[in-house]
């Protein structure tokens, strides 16, 4: 199992908090270490949620270039001629991997890799997910460079009750449960004590469901006591670039170890945002430590809360959590955030 | 003349009560705005569904994708008393919400705000009164509520019915219910019991 989640009590002195690395806002090289991920706990009888994301990337152990420079493209597959990687080890179920574009016009995009069509020792391809022509991106070919990322999956980042401590059950209401936001759908799995990671209804196994860097899960902890978890990883180096659904609700994971304000997120800037009168404006919740939803909308100028008329650009997305954003539009497709590092790597 | 006294305490004692508790507002047809679309009157905006009727607002929704309820009080409210609970009477229609938490806010004109914090738990499907604890505060509150907002903690999918009644401020939540036109009534038997005694005494007198 590809886990990056240990238990606290198993956490190594010598590791570092890549969060209080970056609270400098400045660094010498790309920190590596923990983060640490905090599931509140319910009270045995009812549930308490948690807003969590997983702002550290994984380090790639498969063979040959994890990182390298793309030597050809089509719609749906990267090649690297001198890549030397092992076919297959790169497509595999229970291991899955992205492939993050790392200079070019292309910086930042990050795509899931296929499991169905195993990579060969110089050509990755696509998950049938990713919707994205590659050639309308501007990737330069011989120029342009790429890094290889292991993906997390429900399996990766929750373990089981023995390894992180997270309630399963037999039925869903006797578990922990958590919820992703798929295809625009909100989904809840939860680990059943004889079957593992189940989809809540379907009972569909889940284990291998991958958590994309840009999403964030919904957890709801049943047991009364709360699950610190160990993120182990490196901080994210370059800017992103995520995907916003230009209609409905697109739920987006602070990317970075460190919180970011509502102003310096520069979500207002994503093509389409609709800002202006709180009534048409688009909306956008966090998730406060107080555990309730607050509401915000961005003026044209400023973040404002919805409701009480008081500025909010200096509100902090915390690290390790996410927004739920709500666009107004009703048009297809989505469009790209681009967000730039909120602290220096040189 | 001793007897006179101890009436006169007993009503005393019961001003006093009455100060303990104050209505900050009934959640009734009079109140405007009651959600966080600014200068909408009586509306109900999607997906939350509800009215507003005489004497409370009873609303029905889904928890985290509805937003919170922002209510500006027709008429801003001075809280002579103590801050330190809110009485909300209510009720909770079920199913009960999966997440427990909610927490309403109370600001000035120049939104320094409290804020309480409690669970739906606390209530069910017929009308109480929950003692809600001061959790948090924010700037410097000047005593004088301008509005008033709801938030809630719930997950997407989560269904949440309730209805509002009153909310109060109020100190002690050990007194129990609180104090309303009741109040006013036992000042009333206190007074008239009072003069029920001078009358005996001047029967027996005479």
């Amino acid at each position: 199992m590809n886990s990056r989640f240990k238990n606290i009590s198993i956490l190594g002195l010598a590791l570092i908090c890549v969060s209080a690395v970056l609270s400098s806002a400045q660094t010498g090289t790309i920190p590596e270490g923990y983060f640490t991920v905090n599931i509140a706990a319910g009270t045995g009888t009812a549930r308490t949620l948690s807003n969590i994301s997983f702002p550290l990337q994984g380090i790639a152990t498969a063979s040959g270039q994890m990182v390298g420079t793309v030597t050809a493209i089509t719609s749906n597959t990267i090649t690297n001629s001198n890549a030397g990687w092992i076919a297959g080890q790169l497509s595999q179920v229970a291991t899955p991997y992205l492939l993050q574009f790392t200079s070019g016009a292309a910086s930042g995009r990050t795509f899931l890799l296929s499991t169905t069509t195993a990579n060969t020792a110089t050509t990755l391809t696509l998950d049938s997910s990713e919707t994205t022509d590659l050639t309308t991106l501007g990737i330069i070919v011989g120029t342009d460079t790429y890094q290889i990322i292991p993906a997390d999956t429900i399996s990766s980042l929750f373990g089981t009750p023995a390894t992180t401590g997270i309630l399963g059950g037999s039925i869903p209401s006797a578990a922990d449960q958590i919820q992703l936001l798929v295809g625009g759908v909100w989904i809840g799995y939860y680990y059943n004590t004889t079957s593992g990671w189940l989809q809540v209804g379907p009972s569909i196994p889940s284990g291998t469901v991958v958590i994309r860097p840009d999403a964030a899960v919904l957890y709801t902890r049943l047991a009364a006591t709360p699950v610190s978890l160990i993120l182990f990883g490196r901080a994210p180096s370059i800017a992103r670039k995520a995907l916003v659904s230009n209609s409905s609700v697109t739920y987006l994971s602070n990317y970075w170890p460190v919180g970011v304000t509502l102003a310096n997120s520069k979500i207002q800037n994503t093509p389409g945002w609709a800002g202006g009168s709180v009534s048409t404006a688009d909306i956008l919740q966090i998730f406060t430590s107080s555990n309730v939803w607050l509401q915000y909308y961005y003026n044209g100028t400023d973040w404002m809360r919805v409701g009480p008329p008081i500025n909010s650009d200096n509100v902090v997305i915390p690290a390790g959590s996410a927004v739920i954003i709500t666009k107004r539009a009703s048009s297809a497709g989505q469009n790209i955030l681009t967000q730039p590092l909120p602290y220096t790597v040189f | 003349m001793k007897r006179h006294l101890l009436s006169i305490m007993l009503v005393a004692l019961l001003g006093a009560s009455h100060g303990q508790c104050q209505l900050l507002t009934g959640f009734g047809s009079l109140q405007i705005n009651p959600f966080n679309t600014i200068n909408d009157f009586l509306q109900v905006p999607s997906p939350w569904t509800g009215a507003v009727t005489t004497n409370s607002l009873i609303i029905s929704g889904v928890s985290n994708s509805s937003g919170g309820i922002y209510d500006v009080l027709p008429n801003a409210v001075s809280i002579t008393g103590d801050t330190a609970y809110l009485a909300l009477s209510g009720s909770l229609q079920p199913p009960n919400p999966n997440v427990n938490i909610f927490q309403i806010t109370l600001y000035d004109s120049s939104y320094n705000s409290l804020t309480y914090t409690s669970n739906w738990s606390l209530f069910n499907n017929t009308l109480s009164t929950d003692f809600i604890p001061l959790t948090a505060s924010s700037g410097a509150f000047n005593g004088t509520v301008s509005s008033w907002e709801l938030d809630v903690g719930g997950n997407p999918g989560d269904t949440l019915s309730f209805t509002f009644n009153s909310l109060q401020s109020t100190a002690i939540p050990s007194l129990g219910s609180i104090p309303e036109p009741s109040t006013y009534a036992l000042v009333a038997i206190g007074l008239g019991l009072l003069l029920l005694r001078q009358k005996r005494r001047k029967t027996v007198l005479a």
